[in-house]
């Protein structure tokens, strides 16, 4: 089934852009050329990130923190491996990308560690970079309930994630 | 509020590795992870290419402005209290994160809620966030995306046997948490946080 939804996307995009009557390849290239570009403007807080996680990894202060949070995890249905990526989520984007490659390369991303991380990730955003960003636009200081709302939204998300996957 | 975290996540690790003798894996693993994301990066731009480019064949032929028409009645009820404009920023915006076009999300995300602030300070002027900015905010927050392209991208450049695999859990998870959102707003702005009329 999954397997389906990739090319039947691409099938799809195509199709809808050649009824509109457009010029499919060339408006591919330029949006690629953005792509390209926005791949290239990630890198150095990749570096930064990928640099400072594995300090994290190597010294295994973040095995540590895993058995700490076992059983809780466990309680909830959360692969501890997947653990890391969670937490460090609503913070920084590319931090949890960094995040989800190092558990890839530990556990693989076919592993129940590695498919939940990979769900967590996407079931969420950066929360505390989006807000301020936001609610500095619309001219906004005291911002209510919006932080323990989307706090919520992230722990709900979460847990999803681990049971999503079992269905 | 980042330039904490990093700094904290680094003191952290160099201590716990220095307390615990592993002084040799940490010089050697700060270099590798270096190099890792030079290679991730690399990695990863061939998916964000791909994506990217199709995506844009989707935002010229309209499918923005169509979502948008066809999604106002719900918007209506999601935000109350707000203009058709600032609606229409809204809807272009979940769309774009629906289609996982964040370069186009966010600079209409900021739209709406310029103008959901303008609107807001005419009636009252003050700085306050309404219900229906909150709303906004967390629905962003919590993500609603058909197909997650980043994590696919890095799947297939794990060397995952089906990338992709993921899209149908994402969806229900990403879902849940949107519905959970939405929930926790509504609860919470009847149980706490009323606005003084």
């Amino acid at each position: 089934m999954s397997d389906l939804v990739l090319p039947l996307f691409i099938l799809g995009v195509i199709v809808y852009g050649l009824i509109r009557g457009i010029g499919v390849y060339d408006v591919f290239l330029e949006g690629a050329k953005q792509g390209l570009r926005s791949a290239v403007s990630v890198l150095p807080c990749l570096i930064g990130m990928t640099s400072i996680i594995a300090l994290l990894v190597k010294s295994g202060a973040l095995a540590a923190l895993g058995s700490w949070c076992a059983p809780a995890l466990r309680m909830l249905g959360i692969p501890e491996g997947s653990l890391p990526v969670l937490m460090i989520r609503p913070f920084s984007g590319s931090a949890t990308l960094a995040m989800l490659d190092e558990t890839f390369r530990r556990y693989g991303p076919d592993s129940a560690e590695g498919l939940a991380a990979s769900v967590m990730m996407g079931s969420s955003e950066t929360i505390f970079y989006t807000l301020p960003l936001y609610f500095a636009a619309a001219k906004v200081k005291r911002s209510r309930y919006a932080i323990p709302a989307a706090l919520i939204a992230w722990l709900a998300g979460g847990v999803a994630a681990a049971w999503a996957l079992r269905l | 509020m980042m330039n904490w975290i990093w700094a904290g996540v680094a003191i952290i690790g160099i201590v716990w590795g220095l307390i615990t003798g592993q002084q040799a894996a940490l010089s050697q693993g700060v270099m590798q992870g270096a190099m890792d994301a030079v290679g991730l990066c690399v990695k990863l731009a061939g998916g964000f290419a791909l994506w990217s480019g199709l995506l844009a064949i989707l935002e010229r032929g309209g499918a923005m402005e169509s979502m948008a028409r066809i999604t106002e009645p719900l918007m209506r009820r999601l935000f109350p209290g707000t203009g058709l404009k600032a609606r229409q920023s809204i809807a272009m915006n979940m769309t774009a994160n629906l289609l996982g076009l964040g370069n186009a999300a966010t600079p209409q995300g900021l739209e709406a809620m310029r103008r959901m602030g303008a609107e807001a300070s005419a009636a009252e002027p003050n700085e306050t966030a309404t219900d229906a900015m909150c709303m906004f905010l967390v629905i962003n927050a919590s993500s609603i995306q058909l197909f997650p392209t980043t994590v696919i991208a890095m799947r297939a450049a794990a060397g995952s046997a089906s990338p992709a695999s993921i899209v149908a859990a994402t969806l229900a998870a990403s879902g849940i948490s949107t519905l959970a959102g939405v929930a926790a707003c509504v609860l919470l702005r009847n149980l706490f946080w009323r606005r003084r009329a």
